[in-house]
């Protein structure tokens, strides 16, 4: 346990760096604030319209395979860990297939999101 | 009261105190000098002279840019949402900064007068009443060590996209939002071939511990690096693949040339953080080569030996000086990829990451595994 | 758990194996084809399905394995046939729903098998963590039919509140598996069940409460009474195919999971509190099933869409099913579902036909007078429609007298229960009949279209009908074959000895 805690000292070592820092520009900038200056910056132009505007879903799509594939990849790291081990306590092609099965599976879908047009990108 | 002063704990922690600040300004420093270095490498590329006033060389401009950062307006536009807006520019550089600990920069090395210092430190404490007893005579080129020290540092560097997400879409701007998108959607897209790459050298690593996985690669005079295939040459061609990978990914990781969309000048201004001045756009900026450095880190520990090299087992403190190079190196490349290649286009960055990369990378898997199951 | 000794047998699980790997085929052929393969898929799922109820039969009797994470017992064996059967039935009825309204084929199939994973996973949980992990499989791929008519703002309803309401309702199974297994400290069913026997439970209030929230987890997946409320919008929005899939094929691998967990793991009175929570579960249970029954019964009756009318008697019929849990034993529960699976199944193809694209003719005032226009199907309706109301020949009777006739021999406690269920019978086939009024003796309405058949369509209802008339007349070897599965699995109810 005790090689954790310096993960807790550094995280208010930095946190504090980084609050100090915008206290201080805070505190340490001159302000001389305009209408004009306070507006989002569109090219000088006034905005048109408001910002927080509906994207393309394709971004949420890109969020989910994300999810997918990384839920694979955490489950690929620790049989990755455990793989020089596992081969000496139980048969190797064993070890080999199970994870080349996960692998398959996941292939499959990525075959399926790719043939569905999940990738297409310049295309709407 | 006094064995709380003399617990080893409080030693410990302010042992990790100590060096935390001192590899704080190490990093700081570099990437202050990173930046310097960055203009006047593309000068010298570009044909021009880059910063050479402040200083010899224009060695102070680094500290020039500070006292010019810190005075700049603090500007907070009309229509931001305050707190999120505030809070993003910490999000992202707080675990940036995290990753620091885990850093192995070398072997057990002896500290030149560390005898006499721990003396020094043993009498002091002792004069105010406390039993320490302080052994420096060999100290540990990290602050800490944890056997999921890999994981830490993808968890942790994966945290930064919330704070750019969240800076894009407080700060109200259309730039600053769709530059927060795609550096979000480019990130996690990247982050996925940079871990499966990971997977692959994993198989003949065996552990997840940094400094573990840096001192396994100290055979052959200091060379037998995992990029070479580790305990087996056999497994070189899946080593290779997988520097190839991660270092593509780690570039596409930390949005730099040229994978730089999210800041695309010449579409989104200056992408996530258009509307971030002063200090605020400061801290994104040193996470953005904090980044830079901890993914050149692990390249360095994972593919290239960490602090191994030779005469390592000889003069410990060459290992720092081989670690350092060896991130000097990978953070050289950054700039020169600058310095020369052109921008991807957005789907162009998408399909590479997708299409090629993470086949690829899933590919490199099953050939790591099978060259595992045979050789190893 | 050492790895060495899991006792790996694929041959195990080699239905949810072959049914897994059909939806994976499935999914790359209707990918990797440009204009999608209805037909194909078909085929393929149908093949799938075949070899899976193969692959039932072959089973060893019994077993554990995977470290008790799949069991094989007659609970098992019987469910997944019913389960199979409802997703062949499913997959017959799909090509002509999928045609007629126009829909993209591909991932219905694939849905349908992962369902049947999913469902199949769940019949054979040998713990908690397979328990959920079959739940999940079949609730997700459900949530997906249910909208797949994707333009249509009723299916959007009914997948949304069905994906709230249903993760709601997962949260309480899973907090209730994660209680349980803090009372117990294990989630293997039969080592809960050997821990509860022997007394060494922890925090006995622990293991009520993780109880009791899995029941409610169980309710709503059952769809009983006070859980209930989210069946009719469901049913009435999802397509009506759709329908009847998710209220056979889930409901009884549901009823396959909550037997094992409470009629087998918490079904111990050996020491104390093995016989309180035997006792509270049980009471819980008969006080939901009269609920269920009434509810579903009296509200089906006021219904003016024959879809919703079904969802109530959908609910209804869970009560009935519900009145055998309390002998502890699974012989007639598995009875009732596997005849109520085909006489609903039945009922809902024949509804999806006569209701026409978009599900526009769901009221019954729209079957006015279509008696003799168009004799088959309507006659089939009749039929399932008096299967469900429990008149002799058919299904429905056999299968009410069969659970009726249980619970009176083996619980005698609780007599009142069958009595209400028998009072709920007779109430039921008013709102049976009135369908079958009106069909045939009202005067026809007018834009009336006479459907066209499918030759799976055709087969499918063949099937359903065979069935219901088959398990009504003949279903001596049936009740034999699980009389002998009750005594191999010998779950012992006490309830007489208090």
């Amino acid at each position: 346990m005790k090689a954790y805690v310096p993960i807790l000292i550094v995280f208010i070592f930095v946190l504090g760096f980084a609050v100090t820092n915008i206290v201080l520009s805070h505190l340490v900038g001159k302000r001389k604030n305009t209408r004009a200056k306070l507006i989002p910056y569109e090219c000088g132009m006034d905005p048109v319209g408001s910002a927080h505007q509906r994207f393309s879903v394709k971004f949420y799509l890109v969020a989910m395979l994300f999810i997918l594939f990384d839920i694979e990849a955490v489950f690929l790291l620790p049989w990755a860990v455990v793989f020089r081990d596992l081969i000496q306590k139980l048969s190797r092609p064993f070890v080999f297939l199970e994870m080349m099965v996960f692998v398959a599976v996941l292939l499959v879908g990525y075959i399926y999101v790719w043939k569905k047009g999940l990738f297409e990108w310049n295309r709407s | 009261m006094q064995s709380l002063f003399n617990s080893l704990d409080l030693q410990f922690v302010l042992g990790s105190l100590i060096k935390i600040a001192i590899f704080w300004i190490f990093i700081m420093l570099v990437v202050a000098y990173m930046v310097y270095a960055e203009r006047r490498v593309l000068a010298v590329i570009q044909n021009r002279l880059g910063p050479n006033r402040v200083g010899w060389q224009g060695l102070l401009q680094p500290f020039a840019d500070l006292i010019k950062f810190i005075f700049k307006e603090d500007l907070v536009p009309l229509a931001v949402n305050k707190a999120l807006y505030m809070m993003a520019p910490v999000i992202v550089l707080v675990p940036a900064m995290m990753v620091l600990i885990v850093y192995p920069f070398g072997p057990e090395v002896p500290l030149p007068f560390g005898g006499v210092l721990s003396q020094l430190i043993n009498d002091l404490t002792a004069r105010v009443g406390l039993n320490w007893n302080v052994d420096l005579r060999t100290i540990n080129l990290y602050i800490t060590n944890f056997n999921v020290g890999l994981l830490y540092v993808f968890a942790m560097t994966s945290l930064g996209v919330y704070g750019i997400v969240i800076g894009g879409w407080a700060s109200n701007s259309k730039y600053s939002l769709l530059g927060g998108l795609r550096s979000s959607a480019q990130m996690i897209s990247y982050e996925l071939a940079m871990s499966l790459s990971v997977v692959a050298v994993l198989i003949q690593i065996g552990t997840l511990d940094l400094n573990e996985i840096a001192r396994g690669q100290g055979d052959w005079f200091g060379l037998r690096w995992n990029i070479f295939g580790g305990p087996t040459l056999a497994m070189l061609p899946s080593a290779l693949i997988a520097f190839v990978i991660y270092l593509i990914s780690a570039i596409a990781e930390t949005n730099r040339v040229p994978f730089d969309l999210p800041e695309a000048e010449t579409e989104l201004v200056a992408g996530f953080h258009t509307e971030y001045s002063s200090l605020k756009f400061a801290l994104f900026f040193m996470a953005e080569y904090v980044n830079m450095t901890t993914v050149s880190v692990l390249a360095t520990t994972l593919f290239l030996g960490g602090w191994q090299g030779p005469f390592v087992e000889q003069f410990p403190w060459l290992g720092i000086v081989y670690f350092l190079a060896k991130v000097f190196f990978f953070l050289f490349l950054y700039i020169w990829l600058r310095g020369t290649l052109p921008r991807f286009r957005y789907d162009q960055l998408m399909n590479f990451g997708w299409k090629i990369l993470l086949p690829v990378a899933l590919f490199n898997i099953v050939l790591a595994s099978v060259l595992g199951v045979l050789f190893l | 758990m050492q790895i060495e000794n899991l006792n790996l047998n694929y041959g195990a699980v080699a239905p949810e194996i072959i049914a897994a790997v059909t939806g994976v085929i499935s999914m790359l052929v209707d990918a990797l084809s440009p204009k999608g393969a209805r037909k194909t898929n078909a085929v393929i799922s149908l093949v799938g399905l075949v070899l899976a109820l193969l692959a039932v039969v072959r089973l060893e009797p019994s077993g554990s394995y995977f470290g008790g994470m799949v069991t094989t017992d007659p609970v098992r064996v019987f469910f997944s046939v019913i389960i199979l059967l409802v997703a062949i039935i499913a997959v017959l009825l799909a090509g002509q729903f999928l045609r007629d309204e126009g829909l993209p084929p591909g991932e219905f199939f694939t849905l349908i098998m992962f369902a049947t994973t999913g469902m199949l996973l769940l019949a054979s949980a040998g713990d908690l963590v397979t328990v959920f992990l079959g739940l999940e499989i079949a609730s997700i791929t459900t949530y997906v039919m249910a909208g797949y008519r994707r333009y249509d703002v009723r299916a959007n309803e009914s997948s949304l509140k069905y994906f709230l309401l249903g993760s709601f309702s997962t949260a309480f199974m899973l907090y209730g598996m994660a209680l349980t297994y803090g009372a117990t400290g294990n989630t293997n069913i039969a080592a809960i069940r050997a821990i509860i026997g022997e007394g060494r439970v922890e925090h006995p209030a622990l293991l009520l409460i993780g109880a009791a929230m899995m029941l409610v987890g169980f309710g709503f997946k059952i769809a009983s009474a006070p859980f209930h409320l989210w069946t009719p919008d469901v049913y009435e929005g999802a397509p009506t195919i759709v329908t009847g899939f998710m209220g056979t094929g889930p409901k009884a691998a549901v009823f396959a999971a909550f037997l094992r967990v409470f009629a087998d793991g918490f079904n111990v009175t050996a020491s104390p509190i093995g016989a309180q929570l035997q006792s509270t579960w049980i009471s819980a249970v008969a006080v939901i099933a009269v609920l269920t029954m009434t509810i579903g019964n009296v509200i089906a009756i006021s219904q003016k869409n024959i879809k919703r009318m079904l969802a109530y008697s959908s609910i209804a019929h869970a009560g009935y099913a519900l009145v055998g849990f309390v002998t502890g034993d699974f012989a007639p529960v598995a009875f009732y579902m596997l005849a109520y699976s085909i006489m609903s199944l039945g009922a809902f193809a024949v509804i999806q036909l006569l209701a026409r694209a978009g599900d526009q003719k769901t009221e019954i005032a729209d079957y006015a007078g279509i008696g003799f226009e168009t004799p088959a199907l309507s006659f089939s309706l009749a039929i399932f429609l008096l299967s469900l109301g429990g008149i002799p020949p058919t299904a429905g009777f056999m299968s009410k007298f069969f659970v009726f006739k249980t619970t009176w021999d083996a619980a005698p406690h609780y007599r009142w229960l069958v009595i209400a269920a028998v009072v709920n019978s007779i109430i039921s086939i008013y709102y049976y009949l009135y369908p079958i009024v009106v069909m045939f003796f009202r005067p026809l309405a007018p834009g009336f279209i006479k459907p066209r058949i499918a030759t799976m369509t055709t087969v499918a209802l063949i099937l359903t009908l065979v069935g219901t008339f088959y398990l009504g007349l003949l279903p001596n070897r049936l009740m034999n074959a699980l009389g002998q599965g009750q005594k191999a699995v010998a779950i012992q109810p006490r309830l007489g000895d208090r």
